[in-house]
């Protein structure tokens, strides 16, 4: 590469960078965004003067790398992310309830372990995430009759449609869940009046 | 809180910790600071603006730098660039890290796991 085409070429890779940066969420890209882009800027005229073509095609492939990677932790690492985590996965394992509850209400003498699961299953949803305490209850009372439908549609058990105790599972699951948050927003509070009177040392 | 105390609420990345170890020596900006990691590493250790600046606004958050306010001549440098410099507290992290760091060094040193030692260990043991 010459050195007036290489002199084109870091323009271009900078504005390529500065590009990139889209890829982070906004409030980082307006605090850092630009010293990003200067950062790289001046890595790459001394990389260039040092190493020439290969050092900046290694150096365009890390900074690449190291955009995503970093995007994406910044993304994930974000309190709104996180929650939308935590809720991805308590909804899975409410589901797994659910079809666990679902397989024991199929079984002849189990119901009573189906409600167990019912009320634990969503009394451990509303204690980990009390703001949600609706979603779970509806989504483990519906894991029920779904389970049992899947399972007809596979021919595993016997789906009656007018099978009349399937909303009433809702009621279970919605003591469980609202009975979880209480717990937890009577714990917090606890804690924080406990906080309070703790001596200094 | 006792003096020797470091600051717990920072779970310090290998990233983190280079960025104060580099601070310790007085204010940089980011891209000193990513070239002077580079340097004393020998080149294994290569951050790019991502990570570094990821790491700098942990840093920045846990209060264990500080923006500074003191720029040099803008005839000298570029006014676009932020300095950054240690606080008391990222002082004594850097401190408590380090210090954990020379126990693990200490455990392998007696465990003959670094240097000609753990060879000659080997060899001897064949």
């Amino acid at each position: 590469m010459s050195y007036f085409s290489s002199l084109r070429l870091l323009p271009l890779l900078g504005g390529l960078y500065e590009a990139l940066l889209i890829l982070f969420p906004r409030s980082f890209r307006q605090a850092y965004g630009p010293e990003m882009a200067q950062v790289f800027r001046t890595s790459c005229r001394e990389t260039q003067r040092r190493d020439g073509a290969r050092g900046l095609v290694l150096l365009c492939s890390r900074a690449l790398g190291d955009v995503v990677w970093s995007s994406t932790c910044e993304w994930v690492t974000r309190p709104r992310a996180r929650n939308i985590c935590m809720r991805a996965m308590l909804s899975v394992v409410a589901v797994l309830l659910a079809s666990m509850a679902s397989s024991l209400h199929g079984r002849r003498d189990a119901d009573d372990a189906a409600l167990a699961v019912l009320l634990a299953g969503s009394f451990l949803c509303g204690v980990i995430h009390p703001k949600g305490a609706w979603w779970w209850a509806l989504l483990i009372g519906v894991g029920l009759p779904g389970g049992r439908l899947l399972g007809h549609i596979t021919g595993f058990t016997v789906f009656n449609v007018t099978d009349t105790e399937f909303p009433l599972m809702w009621a279970p699951t919605f003591v469980g869940a609202y009975a979880g948050a209480a717990m937890r927003w009577l714990t917090n509070r606890s804690w924080s009046k406990g906080s309070r009177s703790w001596p200094r040392t | 809180m006792d003096d020797q105390e470091a600051p717990n609420t920072v779970h310090l990345t290998p990233a983190m910790f280079n960025i104060l170890l580099t601070l310790a020596d007085g204010e940089h900006h980011g891209y000193a600071i990513m070239r002077e990691i580079s340097l004393r590493t020998g080149g294994t250790v290569r951050m790019g603006p991502g990570t570094l600046y990821r790491s700098i606004k942990q840093l920045l958050a846990a209060g264990l730098i500080v923006e500074s306010e003191e720029r040099p001549d803008p005839s000298l440098d570029d006014e676009r660039r932020r300095y950054y410099r240690l606080t008391e507290q990222g002082f004594r992290a850097a401190e408590a890290e380090a210090r954990r760091w020379e126990q693990v060094v200490r455990l392998a040193r007696s465990k003959q796991l670094l240097g000609g030692e753990a060879q000659m260990a080997a060899e001897g043991g064949q």
